[in-house]
């Protein structure tokens, strides 16, 4: 247990006080931390709202348009490589279809049926490319007349076959570009077929394009690597080798879009071979061919179109997330900071009306103290000299001796009682008049040692030992000697009544130099009874006594700490029940200026 | 030497009675008033040895009873007697010129010793007044 009480100039010392007086460390201080609980979280609530949700909102603004602006521009880079790309496939189709009607316009069914002339026209139109798998010739019954190729296809009769018969029975002018079949030698692959004519009697010059050849065509694109390019035909049958998965002449999960001559984009869930549970989002644009009706179709996973853009947005969200961080560690750093200094702020305001609360209470007391002790020394003055006249005439009465006995008692009584009264009313004007200081050089081992002399009898009638440890050498300090004999009289008969219960046990007085030198400390010990923790708050408020009724008036350690607080110096206590009290006086060399009301003459 | 004259001031009625008994008891000729300006009234109308004077009175306190009697070309002799809390007041008052000051509530016999030692030095007063006068006289004579 311990209790600072300082005096003018100490009360920075003073450990921190609660919001109210009436219970320093009850439900005010809860109340307290959770008013600074709920400051901390309103301050990093709202400077966290303020700084990050404009960054947030900042952030999403940009993605969204950057977003747009990227979409925008991979959909139209999906357009134009689509648009060279079907250029490039029709080329190369209506190439082979103008060789092929180049050879059957140029030479007649009979020039053509010898088979070195058709091994000729055959290398002449595979001259560089080899575009071309084989060149055959047939008649209108279906039957091939000539044939230049690596299978044996001779006796092979086409009449029943879906393009012989649509060029038979077509125009004149007539080119057929087949789908992708199978045939006669089961290998995928597809023909082209052009009209010839002698006069009236049609024939076929028949070529098959080269597979190989045309799937590097086809595939002739770099779009990353989940992009490929296929061929589908109307009944969305591959007709090319799609890269990813999926085979040539298999039904594709592709959807046949309907028909159209400009290249359109979509973006959606197609489906793929390599992933047909989840199938990604992706990005794809299609044109139909216009011979054969082939729909082209270029696709790629949007998260690789778009790999620019969520990289970007993936960097974006990295600084955000690390700028929001960084706003939230130094809000509540900076919060914490705050809070820190307006605890320092509260504790210290505490302090100062701690030290204000003592000492208006002293002043009003003070006050209060003069005004009784007039009014009452008033009447205390009639009584005294009433009595004193009922004593004077009792010398020369003529009363019975039990009555006189009686009256003689009673104005024993009266005269005590008032005296009694004015020792109460005496202590009250000393207490009020403390504030005039006279302030001189003191010695404080010889005033203590004065006072010692002054109690030694009532302590050995205690039975209690009083030990004197005084430094030697002590400085003289500047101070009111008497104010200060008054001081220790009272700190030393409080520590010897404090052994009234036991009758036995020592008082130790010791005076050093303080440990910061800035005065003297004088420390009172005693063996005595202690001071119990509930009270020990309240042993300096004025009227606060333990001791009985009419013994005590309470004032004095009030008096003690106003003259203590005066001079500038700490008064504090240290006790446990049953072990006793230490009381230290600490007092400045010099005292503040405040209490230099008058200077002694010398 | 003559009864001792003494002029009694305090607004109580009650304590001026007691104390003008105790003190008529003990041979003194005692005349109480209740108020400062009765004070004044009676000092310029009769001559007292010693006033004891209460300091807190309504209207004219103490303090202006006894700065104003000193105007006065008397040679009473003051002695305060304060209930009032300031023992500062009362130490003003001797630097005024009072004699000495008792506090409330007192002991007669000790209000009768200080009456004494005031009436005393009233009667050294008084004489040194009137051997100055002598030798004003006398030194003026001569010159």
């Amino acid at each position: 247990m311990n209790k600072i009480l300082p005096g003018n100039g100490g009360c920075e010392q003073e450990k921190p006080m609660a919001f109210t007086r009436k219970d320093p460390a009850g439900p005010a201080v809860s109340e307290r931390e959770a008013y600074y609980k709920r400051q901390f979280r309103r301050f990093v609530f709202f400077t966290t709202v303020s700084s990050i949700i404009p960054l947030l909102i900042l952030g999403w603004i940009f993605n969204y348009f950057y977003t747009d602006f990227v979409r925008a521009r991979t959909e139209s880079s999906f357009v134009t490589q689509l648009e060279q790309h079907c250029k490039l496939v029709e080329l190369f189709l209506e190439e082979q279809v103008s060789k092929l009607d180049l050879a059957a316009r140029t030479h007649t069914k009979k020039f053509l049926s010898d088979k070195a002339n058709l091994s000729s026209v055959f290398e002449n139109i595979n001259e560089k490319k080899g575009a071309f798998t084989d060149l055959g010739l047939i008649d209108g019954e279906g039957r091939h007349l000539a044939y230049v190729g690596p299978y044996d296809l001779m006796d092979k009769n086409y009449s029943n076959t879906f393009w012989f018969q649509e060029i038979m029975t077509g125009p004149t002018k007539q080119v057929y570009i087949s789908d992708m079949f199978l045939g006669f030698r089961e290998v995928p692959h597809f023909i082209i077929a052009v009209l010839g004519t002698d006069g009236s009697e049609r024939w076929i010059l028949r070529a098959t394009i080269e597979t190989e050849v045309f799937r590097r065509i086809v595939e002739d694109v770099r779009i990353g690597s989940t992009g490929e390019v296929f061929l589908l035909n109307p009944q969305g049958i591959y007709q090319s080798n799609p890269s990813r998965g999926g085979k040539m002449l298999e039904k594709s999960s592709f959807p046949v879009m309907p028909f159209t001559e400009t290249v359109r984009v979509v973006v959606g869930r197609f489906g793929t071979a390599e992933n047909p549970d989840q199938p990604p989002e992706q990005i794809a644009s299609y044109v139909w061919l216009n011979n054969p009706r082939w729909m082209l179709v270029m696709r790629q996973n949007y998260s690789e179109a778009l790999y620019d853009v969520n990289h970007v947005n993936y960097v974006m969200l990295i600084i955000l997330h690390a700028s929001a961080l960084i706003i939230l560690v130094v809000t509540i750093l900076i919060t914490r900071h705050m809070i820190r200094a307006m605890r320092k702020r509260d504790a210290e305001v505490d302090q100062a009306n701690e030290c204000f609360f003592q000492a208006s209470k002293l002043a009003s007391v003070g006050e209060l103290s003069a005004g009784v002790a007039h009014e009452i020394n008033n009447p205390l003055a009639i009584i005294n000299f009433e009595g004193q006249i009922l004593s004077d005439m009792e010398k020369t009465a003529d009363m019975a001796p039990a009555f006189r006995e009686q009256l003689l008692k009673s104005l024993a009584r009266i005269s005590s009682q008032v005296k009694r009264c004015k020792r109460l009313t005496h202590s009250l004007l000393k207490f009020s008049r403390q504030t005039e200081a006279v302030i001189s050089d003191v010695n404080l081992n010889a005033l203590i040692e004065e006072v010692v002399t002054l109690v030694e009898r009532e302590a050995g009638s205690s039975g209690v030992r009083l030990i004197l440890e005084p430094e030697s050498g002590l400085p003289a300090i500047r101070a009111d000697g008497s104010q200060l004999q008054q001081v220790f009289l009272n700190l030393l008969t409080n520590a010897i009544d404090a052994h009234h219960q036991t009758g036995y046990g020592s008082v130790r007085i010791k005076t050093k130099t303080s440990k910061d030198n800035r005065g003297v400390e004088v420390v009172v010990s005693d063996t005595g009874s202690g001071i119990p923790p509930e009270i020990i708050d309240k042993i300096f408020d004025p009227f606060f006594t333990t001791k009985p009724v009419g013994k005590g008036t309470g004032l004095g350690l009030s008096i003690c700490y106003g003259i203590v607080r005066k001079l500038g110096g700490q008064l504090s206590v240290e006790s446990e029940v049953g072990k006793g009290s230490v009381f230290t006086v600490f007092l400045p060399y010099e005292p503040p200026l405040g209490a230099k009301d008058r200077e002694e003459v010398k | 030497m003559l009864r001792t004259k003494i002029l009694l001031v305090d607004d109580e009625t009650e304590f001026t009675d007691s104390m003008s008994y105790l003190l008529g008891a003990r041979g003194y000729q005692v005349t109480a008033v209740n108020s400062g300006s009765d004070a004044l009234k009676a000092l310029k109308e009769g001559k007292y040895d010693v006033m004891v004077l209460d300091l807190k009175m309504p209207g004219k306190d103490g303090m202006t009873v006894l700065r104003e009697a000193k105007e006065l070309d008397i040679f009473t002799e003051t002695l305060i007697l304060t209930g009032h809390g300031t023992i500062d007041t009362a130490k003003e008052a001797m630097k005024l010129g009072a004699y000495d000051y008792l506090t409330k509530p007192c002991e007669i016999d000790d209000l009768v010793a200080k009456i004494q030692g005031a009436r005393i030095k009233k009667d050294t007063t008084e004489k040194e007044e009137i051997l100055k006068k002598i030798d004003g006289i006398v030194e003026g004579k001569s010159f």
